[in-house]
Protein backbone atom coordinates (compact mmCIF):
# COMPACT_ATOMS: atom_id res chain seq x y z
CA UNK A 1 0.00 0.00 0.00
CA UNK A 2 1.32 3.42 -0.93
CA UNK A 3 0.03 6.94 -0.39
CA UNK A 4 2.17 8.65 -3.00
CA UNK A 5 0.91 10.81 -4.53
CA UNK A 6 -2.53 10.70 -2.96
CA UNK A 7 -3.40 7.57 -4.85
CA UNK A 8 -3.74 4.34 -2.92
CA UNK A 9 -2.51 1.33 -4.82
CA UNK A 10 -3.52 -2.02 -3.45
CA UNK A 11 -3.10 -5.58 -4.56
CA UNK A 12 -5.38 -8.50 -3.82
CA UNK A 13 -4.65 -12.13 -4.68
CA UNK A 14 -6.83 -15.09 -5.52
CA UNK A 15 -5.29 -18.56 -5.69
CA UNK A 16 -6.84 -20.70 -8.39
CA UNK A 17 -6.25 -24.22 -7.22
CA UNK A 18 -8.59 -26.33 -9.32
CA UNK A 19 -9.81 -26.28 -12.89
CA UNK A 20 -13.31 -25.34 -14.07
CA UNK A 21 -14.35 -23.78 -10.79
CA UNK A 22 -15.42 -20.40 -9.48
CA UNK A 23 -13.51 -18.82 -6.60
CA UNK A 24 -15.13 -16.08 -4.56
CA UNK A 25 -13.16 -13.57 -2.57
CA UNK A 26 -13.97 -10.34 -0.74
CA UNK A 27 -11.44 -7.60 -0.21
CA UNK A 28 -11.63 -4.53 1.95
CA UNK A 29 -10.16 -1.42 0.40
CA UNK A 30 -8.17 1.05 2.46
CA UNK A 31 -10.45 3.10 4.70
CA UNK A 32 -9.12 6.31 3.14
CA UNK A 33 -9.96 5.24 -0.39
CA UNK A 34 -12.57 7.61 -1.75
CA UNK A 35 -12.94 7.00 -5.47
CA UNK A 36 -11.81 4.06 -7.54
CA UNK A 37 -9.80 5.31 -10.49
CA UNK A 38 -9.06 2.03 -12.16
CA UNK A 39 -8.32 -1.63 -11.94
CA UNK A 40 -5.83 -4.02 -13.48
CA UNK A 41 -5.37 -7.78 -13.44
CA UNK A 42 -2.18 -9.80 -13.70
CA UNK A 43 -1.06 -13.28 -12.80
CA UNK A 44 2.03 -15.35 -12.19
CA UNK A 45 0.84 -17.30 -15.26
CA UNK A 46 -0.34 -14.72 -17.77
CA UNK A 47 -1.14 -17.39 -20.33
CA UNK A 48 -3.55 -19.22 -18.04
CA UNK A 49 -5.23 -16.01 -16.99
CA UNK A 50 -5.51 -14.88 -20.61
CA UNK A 51 -7.00 -18.09 -21.98
CA UNK A 52 -8.95 -19.48 -19.02
CA UNK A 53 -10.03 -16.64 -16.77
CA UNK A 54 -13.21 -14.63 -16.41
CA UNK A 55 -14.60 -12.75 -13.46
CA UNK A 56 -17.42 -10.79 -11.99
CA UNK A 57 -16.43 -7.81 -9.84
CA UNK A 58 -18.64 -5.81 -7.53
CA UNK A 59 -17.83 -2.79 -5.42
CA UNK A 60 -20.17 -2.22 -2.47
CA UNK A 61 -22.75 -4.42 -4.20
CA UNK A 62 -22.59 -2.35 -7.41
CA UNK A 63 -21.52 -4.29 -10.43
CA UNK A 64 -18.30 -3.17 -12.11
CA UNK A 65 -17.92 -6.12 -14.46
CA UNK A 66 -20.66 -8.69 -15.12
CA UNK A 67 -20.35 -12.43 -14.78
CA UNK A 68 -18.32 -13.95 -17.58
CA UNK A 69 -16.25 -10.82 -18.28
CA UNK A 70 -13.04 -12.29 -19.60
CA UNK A 71 -9.79 -11.54 -17.83
CA UNK A 72 -7.97 -10.93 -21.10
CA UNK A 73 -10.01 -7.75 -21.55
CA UNK A 74 -8.54 -6.37 -18.34
CA UNK A 75 -4.93 -7.34 -19.07
CA UNK A 76 -2.27 -5.29 -20.83
CA UNK A 77 0.87 -6.28 -22.68
CA UNK A 78 4.32 -4.94 -21.86
CA UNK A 79 4.25 -2.56 -24.80
CA UNK A 80 1.41 -0.63 -23.24
CA UNK A 81 2.79 2.37 -21.42
CA UNK A 82 2.75 1.69 -17.66
CA UNK A 83 0.61 4.74 -17.11
CA UNK A 84 -2.03 3.43 -19.51
CA UNK A 85 -2.35 -0.15 -18.35
CA UNK A 86 -5.21 0.06 -15.91
CA UNK A 87 -8.86 0.03 -16.92
CA UNK A 88 -10.29 3.38 -15.90
CA UNK A 89 -13.59 3.48 -14.02
CA UNK A 90 -14.45 7.17 -14.08
CA UNK A 91 -13.88 7.77 -10.36
CA UNK A 92 -16.27 5.13 -9.11
CA UNK A 93 -17.28 5.90 -5.47
CA UNK A 94 -15.67 3.37 -3.14
CA UNK A 95 -15.96 4.76 0.38
CA UNK A 96 -15.62 1.94 2.95
CA UNK A 97 -15.16 -0.19 -0.11
CA UNK A 98 -15.71 -3.93 -0.15
CA UNK A 99 -14.74 -5.49 -3.44
CA UNK A 100 -16.29 -8.86 -4.21
CA UNK A 101 -14.72 -10.98 -6.92
CA UNK A 102 -16.01 -14.19 -8.45
CA UNK A 103 -13.19 -15.61 -10.54
CA UNK A 104 -14.07 -18.46 -12.90
CA UNK A 105 -11.58 -20.82 -14.49
CA UNK A 106 -12.69 -22.48 -17.74
CA UNK A 107 -10.86 -25.26 -19.55
CA UNK A 108 -9.01 -24.26 -22.71
CA UNK A 109 -7.06 -26.52 -25.06
CA UNK A 110 -4.22 -24.01 -25.45
CA UNK A 111 -3.58 -23.67 -21.72
CA UNK A 112 -3.65 -26.88 -19.66
CA UNK A 113 -4.38 -26.24 -16.02
CA UNK A 114 -1.81 -25.79 -13.30
CA UNK A 115 -2.45 -23.85 -10.10
CA UNK A 116 -1.96 -20.13 -10.61
CA UNK A 117 -2.42 -16.84 -8.84
CA UNK A 118 -4.61 -13.95 -9.96
CA UNK A 119 -3.62 -10.49 -8.74
CA UNK A 120 -6.06 -7.60 -8.83
CA UNK A 121 -4.65 -4.10 -8.51
CA UNK A 122 -6.82 -1.17 -7.49
CA UNK A 123 -5.98 2.52 -7.77
CA UNK A 124 -8.00 4.83 -5.52
CA UNK A 125 -7.95 8.53 -4.76
CA UNK A 126 -7.47 9.39 -1.11
CA UNK A 127 -10.47 10.84 0.67
CA UNK A 128 -10.79 14.60 0.40
CA UNK A 129 -9.46 16.48 3.43
CA UNK A 130 -10.26 20.15 4.11
CA UNK A 131 -11.95 20.61 0.77
CA UNK A 132 -9.09 19.42 -1.37
CA UNK A 133 -7.12 16.37 -2.30
CA UNK B 1 -25.18 5.35 -16.49
CA UNK B 2 -23.48 2.64 -18.46
CA UNK B 3 -23.79 -1.11 -18.14
CA UNK B 4 -22.07 -4.00 -19.84
CA UNK B 5 -23.93 -7.17 -20.68
CA UNK B 6 -22.47 -10.36 -22.09
CA UNK B 7 -24.20 -12.82 -24.37
CA UNK B 8 -22.53 -16.21 -24.73
CA UNK B 9 -23.02 -18.46 -27.74
CA UNK B 10 -22.04 -22.11 -27.49
CA UNK B 11 -20.71 -23.47 -30.77
CA UNK B 12 -20.45 -27.22 -30.98
CA UNK B 13 -20.15 -28.42 -34.56
CA UNK B 14 -18.60 -27.34 -37.82
CA UNK B 15 -20.65 -25.53 -40.44
CA UNK B 16 -23.09 -24.67 -37.69
CA UNK B 17 -25.35 -21.68 -38.34
CA UNK B 18 -26.88 -20.14 -35.27
CA UNK B 19 -29.63 -17.58 -34.91
CA UNK B 20 -30.02 -15.99 -31.50
CA UNK B 21 -31.64 -13.11 -29.69
CA UNK B 22 -30.11 -10.80 -27.13
CA UNK B 23 -32.51 -9.31 -24.61
CA UNK B 24 -31.45 -5.87 -23.47
CA UNK B 25 -32.50 -4.25 -20.19
CA UNK B 26 -35.84 -2.49 -20.68
CA UNK B 27 -34.38 0.92 -19.85
CA UNK B 28 -31.62 0.74 -22.47
CA UNK B 29 -31.26 3.99 -24.40
CA UNK B 30 -28.28 3.37 -26.63
CA UNK B 31 -25.63 0.85 -27.49
CA UNK B 32 -22.26 2.53 -27.22
CA UNK B 33 -19.78 -0.28 -27.69
CA UNK B 34 -19.40 -3.85 -28.89
CA UNK B 35 -16.66 -6.39 -28.40
CA UNK B 36 -16.59 -10.00 -29.56
CA UNK B 37 -14.26 -12.67 -28.23
CA UNK B 38 -13.94 -16.44 -28.48
CA UNK B 39 -12.85 -18.74 -25.68
CA UNK B 40 -13.17 -22.16 -24.09
CA UNK B 41 -11.75 -24.21 -26.95
CA UNK B 42 -11.94 -27.97 -26.57
CA UNK B 43 -9.28 -28.35 -29.27
CA UNK B 44 -6.25 -26.51 -30.65
CA UNK B 45 -7.53 -24.47 -33.58
CA UNK B 46 -5.35 -24.22 -36.66
CA UNK B 47 -7.19 -21.44 -38.42
CA UNK B 48 -7.20 -17.89 -37.21
CA UNK B 49 -10.59 -17.01 -38.66
CA UNK B 50 -13.27 -19.16 -37.10
CA UNK B 51 -16.62 -17.59 -37.93
CA UNK B 52 -18.76 -14.63 -38.92
CA UNK B 53 -21.17 -12.74 -36.73
CA UNK B 54 -23.97 -10.31 -37.58
CA UNK B 55 -26.13 -8.26 -35.22
CA UNK B 56 -29.29 -6.46 -36.20
CA UNK B 57 -32.20 -4.57 -34.71
CA UNK B 58 -35.39 -6.33 -35.79
CA UNK B 59 -37.90 -4.38 -37.89
CA UNK B 60 -36.52 -0.88 -37.48
CA UNK B 61 -32.99 -1.42 -38.68
CA UNK B 62 -31.00 -3.86 -40.69
CA UNK B 63 -27.62 -5.29 -39.74
CA UNK B 64 -25.58 -2.74 -37.80
CA UNK B 65 -22.60 -4.88 -36.87
CA UNK B 66 -20.73 -7.53 -38.84
CA UNK B 67 -17.57 -9.14 -37.55
CA UNK B 68 -15.08 -11.84 -38.45
CA UNK B 69 -14.39 -13.75 -35.25
CA UNK B 70 -10.77 -14.75 -34.72
CA UNK B 71 -9.09 -17.26 -32.47
CA UNK B 72 -8.82 -15.32 -29.21
CA UNK B 73 -7.58 -11.95 -30.36
CA UNK B 74 -5.36 -11.04 -33.28
CA UNK B 75 -3.80 -8.41 -31.09
CA UNK B 76 -2.10 -11.12 -29.10
CA UNK B 77 -1.08 -13.31 -32.04
CA UNK B 78 -2.18 -16.49 -30.40
CA UNK B 79 -2.10 -18.71 -33.47
CA UNK B 80 -0.08 -21.78 -32.68
CA UNK B 81 1.38 -21.61 -36.20
CA UNK B 82 3.29 -18.54 -35.11
CA UNK B 83 5.00 -19.93 -32.06
CA UNK B 84 7.93 -17.55 -32.47
CA UNK B 85 5.56 -14.68 -31.98
CA UNK B 86 3.58 -16.38 -29.25
CA UNK B 87 3.04 -13.88 -26.48
CA UNK B 88 3.59 -16.42 -23.74
CA UNK B 89 5.76 -19.14 -25.25
CA UNK B 90 9.28 -20.12 -24.34
CA UNK B 91 9.66 -17.72 -21.47
CA UNK B 92 9.49 -14.61 -23.61
CA UNK B 93 7.93 -11.49 -22.23
CA UNK B 94 4.47 -10.63 -23.30
CA UNK B 95 5.36 -7.78 -25.59
CA UNK B 96 2.95 -8.24 -28.47
CA UNK B 97 -0.27 -7.15 -26.89
CA UNK B 98 -2.01 -3.94 -26.15
CA UNK B 99 -4.95 -2.91 -24.07
CA UNK B 100 -8.26 -4.14 -25.42
CA UNK B 101 -10.88 -1.62 -26.37
CA UNK B 102 -14.45 -1.82 -27.53
CA UNK B 103 -15.69 -1.07 -31.02
CA UNK B 104 -17.46 2.24 -30.51
CA UNK B 105 -20.82 3.07 -32.01
CA UNK B 106 -23.84 5.15 -31.12
CA UNK B 107 -27.05 3.28 -31.76
CA UNK B 108 -30.35 4.42 -30.28
CA UNK B 109 -32.41 1.45 -29.13
CA UNK B 110 -36.21 1.44 -29.35
CA UNK B 111 -36.83 -2.26 -28.94
CA UNK B 112 -35.13 -4.21 -26.09
CA UNK B 113 -34.27 -7.05 -28.41
CA UNK B 114 -31.39 -7.66 -30.79
CA UNK B 115 -31.15 -10.43 -33.31
CA UNK B 116 -27.92 -12.14 -34.20
CA UNK B 117 -26.63 -14.69 -36.62
CA UNK B 118 -23.42 -16.66 -36.40
CA UNK B 119 -21.85 -19.07 -38.86
CA UNK B 120 -19.07 -21.39 -37.78
CA UNK B 121 -16.39 -21.49 -40.48
CA UNK B 122 -14.03 -23.91 -38.77
CA UNK B 123 -12.92 -26.89 -40.80
CA UNK B 124 -12.15 -28.92 -37.69
CA UNK B 125 -14.95 -31.36 -36.89
CA UNK B 126 -16.25 -31.90 -33.40
CA UNK B 127 -14.58 -28.96 -31.68
CA UNK B 128 -16.55 -26.84 -29.25
CA UNK B 129 -15.96 -23.26 -28.18
CA UNK B 130 -17.80 -20.19 -26.95
CA UNK B 131 -18.38 -16.77 -28.47
CA UNK B 132 -18.86 -13.87 -26.07
CA UNK B 133 -20.61 -10.72 -27.30
CA UNK B 134 -20.04 -7.73 -25.01
CA UNK B 135 -22.46 -4.85 -25.31
CA UNK B 136 -21.86 -1.52 -23.61
CA UNK B 137 -25.20 0.08 -22.94
CA UNK B 138 -26.29 3.54 -21.92
CA UNK B 139 -29.19 3.24 -19.51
Amino acid sequence: MSYLPQIIKERFDIDVTSANKTFKASFELDKNAFQLLGISITSNRDDLLFYRGSQKIQMNDKELFPEGFESKLLMSGLNVAPDARMITLDKFPCGNGIMDVWFTDLNHALAPFVAYRVSIYTFCIVKEVNGGL
Amino acid sequence: MTKTIIHTIDVASNNQKLGFQIKLPLDTKRITGIHVTSTGYSFVPLENEIGWLWLSVPKSQDVFFAHIVSVESEQFKTSNLESDFSPFGRGKGWIDGKKESLFHLDLAVKSPLLEGYYTNELLFKGGAYKINVYLNLEI
